[in-house]
Parts: structure tokens; sequence; C-alpha cells
């Protein structure tokens, strides 16, 4: 389709002596919000320092726009804009003066700057010191600051942390705006599942500092979601129920609280009805569980 | 040009903190504690000279005197002492001179002494029944003597103590190379009017006549009167430069920078030594926190990503901080000076004045100052690269911020002790001990008090010597703070 702006080959780091990056290789096309996937400390936001050079690269290559980090990293850098764990700023100066430092250094000029501030609908609190902000206008003032430039490809590390459910939504339409309108190329880490799925058009899920799975968010649910679905089933009987269900579709039937799962071929569902009913079972809810995110993650990973 | 950038961002993020404004602000105030100072020690020099006065005059002397000669247990000659001191004091009272407030030389008193060694010689000439001629020639010597005083006559003061000189050349008690010397030594004391007036303002006059009368005597005998060696060829040098310079200060009536009543000498020194105090504070407070704060706010990852190599971005912050500096360096001194004419408007500043090659120049004292400030700023320099060495290795700005003031201020102690004891020539190669180049730049400055005992201690290192030193010892920290900032992860 397009060429990757983000380029990480086989990328490893160690700690001491211990393997914390461990052969690592993505790529992020231009215009796509890639999700990086992990629990707490397998690896995401030391992929992410080295791929802002913050940290030396042990193995591999890292590649921006066509540029090697190790061997171009001034070229490499110029494409390259993002927010390492928290967005820090100068906190004795306004939002514009802190943008305009930055500008200095891009060759931004003054209009980008009110659009950027705009497009993070920070046009309000520009002219605040930046100590006087909460979190997710700090979160929006970085981004600006990582988009004054118009880079490339934007690197995002847990962008989500510590904001509100009205913070993660803007910041995901900011996200998501900058992705269609600019082409900007995205990477976010979280280890959050379900802001991933609302927000990433691919996702790579890291463990151990290994990637255990990359693909595309749609083909990952739909693969999931083959002859097999987990089913719901709420009876006021529920002895009665799990006895005949075992009997007469499947041994895979677990009881939890006032509930039954069940797991059958999807041509099987309309058996459940019928059994239940013709036993004379009062049903109340039969519903077919969605396949999520999560469960693929836990599937994958193992759960722990 | 994208460096420049850097550097000015490196500028206005350090000037924007609250701290910098602060201390800016406390430097050029300490300009003002500098004036309070000069000002407190003229009410002290005032304060001291009044009840000087006030604890006693002749009269008291007088009447203790009288009282003593009523004693009759006294013999012939002790009596005869106590009526030769009694008449020096009632002379100087006649004459207004009161003996017990004459800190500094005066010519009458020294007259006056004579005259009264002259009548206590009498008094023995007299019991021991010397010939009248004798006495004659005493008693008219006293009255010539007397005359002097009352007349007020300083030349012929002069004009008899060349005529003793002649007298003992006469006599064979000084040779003739002897003789010359002591009479344009004299000649000197009557052009320049040394000692006349008894006042403290004039007392460098007469310090200054000593000296070049104990230098002269040194070349002269070619042995330093005060080590008791013999004098090196550049020793010699050394000596004929302090005569020209003295004499240039005689010529030009320019006191020597120990002269008590210069306050606004005083006031230049002061303001020099309370202002770069603060300003070094400051630098070490801006550059030991340089590194250190912006990877503890984290806020070094924006300028790590932007596309520039990391030694640049470090480079920019000395550029900056040196930068910052030097503005600093030229607001105090002018500041320090346009306060210091206008508060002391009868006592302009002096230049500074140096010997080079056997002749006097001058440099215009505002320059003076600057330049001043920029060599004494080399130690500021040092102290700065110390900051940013530790800032940037250990990562921590209480630690390289407290390190980093504590050396400045404890160095000079802690260096005189060590120099006080050890006496291995291999501590001069310490770098604290080549600091104060200032000193060594201008050596005939002002120095009220010993403020770099440093420097005092190692007089035999030449200014060549300390240099090296310094720009080595800058060139490891250098190295140390750049090797570590590019290779250390941030994390």
């Amino acid at each position: 389709m397009s060429n990757p702006v983000l380029e990480i080959k086989n990328v490893s780091k160690y700690f001491g002596k211990t393997k914390v990056i461990d052969n690592i290789s993505l790529s992020v096309n231009e215009g796509e919000i890639f999700g990086f996937l992990g629990p707490n400390g397998a690896g995401k936001t030391t992929t992410i320092k080295m791929a802002l050079g913050l940290l030396s690269i042990d193995e591999g290559n890292i590649i921006i726009n066509g540029n090697d980090i190790k061997k171009s990293f001034e070229k490499a850098m110029e494409n390259i804009g993002g927010i390492v764990e928290n967005p820090d700023m100068y906190g004795y100066m306004t939002g514009r003066e802190n943008l305009k430092l930055y500008a200095r250094l891009r060759n931004v000029s003054q209009d980008r700057i009110d659009k950027v501030i705009k497009l993070v609908n920070m046009e309000k609190a520009a002219d605040q010191k930046v100590s006087k902000y909460s979190l997710g206008m700090k979160q929006r003032m970085g981004l600006a600051l990582t988009l004054l430039h118009e880079p490339k490809i934007l690197i995002l590390d847990e962008p989500t942390n510590g904001l509100d459910p009205a913070g993660i939504k803007s910041l995901r339409d900011i996200l998501k705006t900058i992705a269609k309108e600019e082409k900007t190329a995205i990477l976010v880490s979280s280890h959050i599942i379900a802001e991933m799925q609302a927000m990433c058009d691919k996702i790579a899920m890291i463990k151990n500092g290994k990637i255990i799975k990359i693909s595309d968010i749609d083909s990952l649910l739909k693969h999931e979601d083959n002859d097999n679905v987990e089913c719901i089933v709420k009876v006021k009987q529920i002895e009665k129920a799990v006895k005949l269900l075992q009997e007469n579709l499947t041994k895979d039937v677990k009881q939890e609280q006032d509930a039954i799962i069940l797991n059958i071929n999807k041509k099987d569902l309309s058996k459940v009805t019928k059994i239940l009913v013709s036993n004379d079972i009062d049903v109340e809810e039969i519903t077919q569980k969605e396949t999520t995110l999560e469960d693929i993650f836990f599937d994958t990973t193992g759960k722990e | 040009m994208k460096f420049l950038k850097l550097c000015q961002n490196e500028v206005i993020k350090t000037i924007k903190k609250k701290s910098t404004k602060l201390m800016i602000i406390l430097t050029l105030v300490s300009i003002l504690g500098a004036l309070g100072f000069s000002y407190l020690i003229k009410v002290l020099n005032d304060f001291t000279s009044e009840t000087i006065l006030y604890v006693s005059n002749n009269e008291e002397t007088i009447k203790h005197l009288e009282n003593e000669l009523t004693d009759n247990s006294l013999s012939e000659r002790e009596k005869g002492y106590v009526q030769a001191q009694l008449d020096m004091y009632n002379l100087a009272n006649e004459n207004d001179i009161n003996l017990n407030n004459i800190m500094y030389s005066y010519w009458k008193v020294e007259v006056l002494n004579v005259i009264t060694q002259e009548k206590v010689n009498l008094v023995d000439l007299k019991l021991q029944q010397a010939n009248n001629t004798e006495i004659q020639a005493k008693e008219s010597l006293i009255n010539e003597l007397i005359s002097i005083i009352k007349e007020d006559n300083y030349n012929k003061y002069i004009d008899i103590q060349k005529q003793q000189e002649k007298e003992s050349l006469d006599k064979k008690e000084i040779t003739e190379k002897q003789y010359n010397l002591d009479i344009e030594i004299l000649d000197l004391m009557q052009k320049y009017e040394i000692n006349k007036t008894g006042a403290m303002e004039d007392s460098w006059k007469t310090s200054l006549l000593d000296e070049i009368r104990i230098l002269k005597n040194n070349l002269l005998t070619g042995i330093d009167s005060n080590s008791g060696k013999v004098l090196t060829v550049e020793k010699q040098q050394e000596q004929e430069d302090v005569i020209k310079l003295d004499l240039y200060r005689l010529e030009n009536n320019i006191p020597t920078t120990d002269s008590l009543t210069d306050y606004r000498m005083y006031y230049d020194y002061m303001a020099i030594a309370f202002t770069s105090t603060f300003l070094s504070i400051m630098m070490i407070m801006i550059t030991g926190s340089a590194i250190s704060t912006e990877i503890s706010k984290g806020t070094i990852k924006f300028w790590l990503i932007t596309p520039n190599k990391r030694w640049k971005i470090l480079l920019s912050k000395i550029v900056s901080a040196v930068l910052i500096l030097l503005v600093m360096i030229l607001v105090i001194s002018v500041l320090s000076d346009i306060i210091g004419t206008i508060v002391f408007r009868d006592n302009p500043a002096q230049d500074y004045i140096y010997v080079k090659n056997g002749e006097v120049h001058k440099i215009n004292h505002n320059l003076y100052t600057i330049l001043y400030n920029l060599v004494n700023s080399i130690d500021i320099l040092m102290f700065m690269l110390f900051a940013l060495m530790l800032s940037t290795v250990t990562r921590s700005t209480a630690t390289s911020v407290g390190i980093s003031i504590a050396t400045y201020i404890g160095s000079g102690g802690i260096m005189s002790l060590i120099n006080s004891f050890v006496k291995y020539d291999f501590i001069k190669f310490i770098p604290f001990n080549n600091l104060g180049l200032v000193d060594k730049v201008f050596p005939n400055a002002v120095s009220y008090m010993q403020l770099e005992t440093i420097s005092s201690m190692l007089n035999n290192v030449s200014i060549g010597f300390s240099v090296s030193v310094l720009v080595v010892c800058a060139i490891l920290m250098l190295v140390t703070m750049f090797d570590s900032f590019n290779k250390r992860d941030i994390i």
C-alpha cells in the first residue's frame, strides 16, 4: 500500500546482562495508528525510547523514513515526534512559550503554532503557565509540541495515562484526525486493551520483550470469531439446566454464579433454546458473548 | 545556525527561571551592600578619630608632669628630664599640636622629639660641667629648632636634616653613596611635602617614601634587607619597577591601594568581592541544575529527540551559561562604576597603573573594572564547569549544586591549611592553588582583606603555569561531561 515510515528490524536491548528486548521487528505505515500492547514491564517504553534515540540500540536497526537512527541521527530525528511517559514541559513558562522554544529548533512558523494549538483545543489555556495545567491539558499541549513540525511518525507512550474518560475520547479523536488529515503514522503504546481496540488500526502484542502477535485489529477480531461461540444462558433452575445441556449438547459447560457459560458451535445455538424449553426450564436470557481484544490478548499471552 | 538557536533557547529557559531572576537581583543589589559597607568603614574611621581626641589631650599630661616636678624625692637629673618633657608639651600646646592624637608621621612632632632629646642631653652636659661652648652650641640648636616650629618652617626642617647628613659625611660616618641616597630621599620629601600635615589622608605618602628608601637602599647594597639574600637580576628589576610606580603615585597624587580614607576604592573593592560571590553562586546554580533538572523533570527528552546531536545540546548549555556570565560581568562593572561615580562625587576613582618595560602605563578606571571582573570570572568559569560536570555525571541537582558551592566557599580555607602544612613542590599542581589569576594579572590591584587566601600562598607560581593547570583541568572536566552525556541512556 504505502511505504513504512517506521521500521524496527530485529532490535534487541540489554540492561546489564538481562535481555529486555528480544529481537523485535515491526513497521508502521503512514496514516496508520499502530497499537503497542503489553503488560507493564513488557518492554514497550524501552522500545519507544530506542526509536526516539533516547536509548542506545544494542542489536538491530531502527529506520525512520528511510534514515537509520544509528547512522544518520539528525536526519532521522527530523521526521519524528514523540512523548515518552509524561508530557514534560517547563512549568514556569506558558504553553505557548514552550511551543516557541521547540518551534525555534524546528523552523516552525507562527501560523503553525496557532494551528496546532487549535487542533488540540488549547486556545484558551495556551497563555497560562504550564504548572497550572491539568494532566489532560498537559497531554494535549504535549501532543501539540510533538505535532509542531508535522512529523511523519508520532510516537506516544501511554498517552491516556491518568486521563478521565472525556480526556481519553478527545485524545482519541485528535489522533484519528491527525492520522487521517496529516497522514501521520502513529505508534501508541498502552496496557489498556479497550482503549487500543477503540483507537488502533493494527496491533502488536508484546510480552517479556518479545512480540507475540502482530495483526490488523479487524481481522484479529474476525479471525477469532470462527465457528465456536461463547453463549451465556440465564435460567431459574440452573443445576437442572447444566445437567441437561451436558447430556444433550456439549461437555463444555461452566456454571458461573447465576449464569451458565457454554462453548458451542454456531450451528448448535438454536438447539440450546430447544433443549431448555422442551424440558420446562424458565429461560430468562440467552446471549452470545462478543470476542474482545482482551480475550485474544489473554489467550495469546496466557493469564497471569 | 541551528546551534545558535539551541543557545538562544537555553538562555531563554535560564532567564525565565525564578531562581535565576532572584539571583540576578541579589547580585545587583549586592552592589548597594558594598556601598553600605564602605559607608560603615567611613563611620567607624570618623568615630575612632573622634574618640581618640576625647580620651586625652596635652593639658592632662602637662598637669601630670607638673605634679611630678613638685615631688622632692626626684634627683636633679630626673627633674631635668621631666622639665624637658614638660617643655615639649607646653611647646606643643602653644603650636596646636596634640601629642596624644598623632598617629601618623608629622614633622613637627619629630622636631619636638629631637628638641626634647637635646634638652635631656643638655641636662647631662650641665651636670657633667662640660665647657661653655658645647653648652651654647646645644642651646642655640634647641632655639633654632623651636623657632622652626614657631615659624612653621617646613623647608628649614629639611635643610637642617640635610646639614646633618653633610656633617655625617664629613665625619666619614656614611659613604658618599649613602649620603647621596639620603639627600635624594630628603629632596623627595621636600618636593612632595611628606609629613607636612600629619593627617591620616596623607599617611600613605610616608609609607611610600619609606618603601622607596628601603628599596633604593637594597639596590645600593645589592642585598634584600627583608630576606637578607642577594638580589637577583629579576628581583632588582621588580624593585626598580615598584620604585617607579611609587614615584608616579607621589608625582600624580595617587594614593596607594591600602589608603584608609579612599572610600571609593574601598567601595570598588567590596563591590567586586560581593558581586563575584553572588555571581558565582548564581552561575553554579544555573550550570549545576542544567542537565540534572532537565533529566529529573523529563524535559531533556524533548531536546534529545530534536535533530541535534547530544554533544551540541550540552555545548549549547555551556555557551549560553558563558554568555550569561559575560553579560552579567558587563552589567555589574558598568552599574557599579556608575553608582560609585554618583555616590563618591568628590572622590573620583583611580586609574590602574602598572610598569611595563620600565615605563608607567595607565588603564582607564572604567575599562579596568571590566577587565578585572573578566579575569576574575575565570574562577567562576572553572566552578561552572565543575558544577556542570557533576550535574551531568551525578544527575542530581542537589548534589552538584551543593558540592560546587561548598567547594567554592570552602576551598580557600582548606587550601591555605594544606599549603601551610605540606611543603612539597607538587601542591602547586593542585588546581585550587592556581585560581585567583586576577591577583597575578593585576598585581597592583586593591586588596584590603585577603579574600583569595589561595593565591597569596603560592607566590612562586607564574601566570603561564597557572593558566596551563587550569586549562588541563577544564579539558578533563569537559571530556568527562561530554563522555557521560553522550553515552549514558536517558531512563
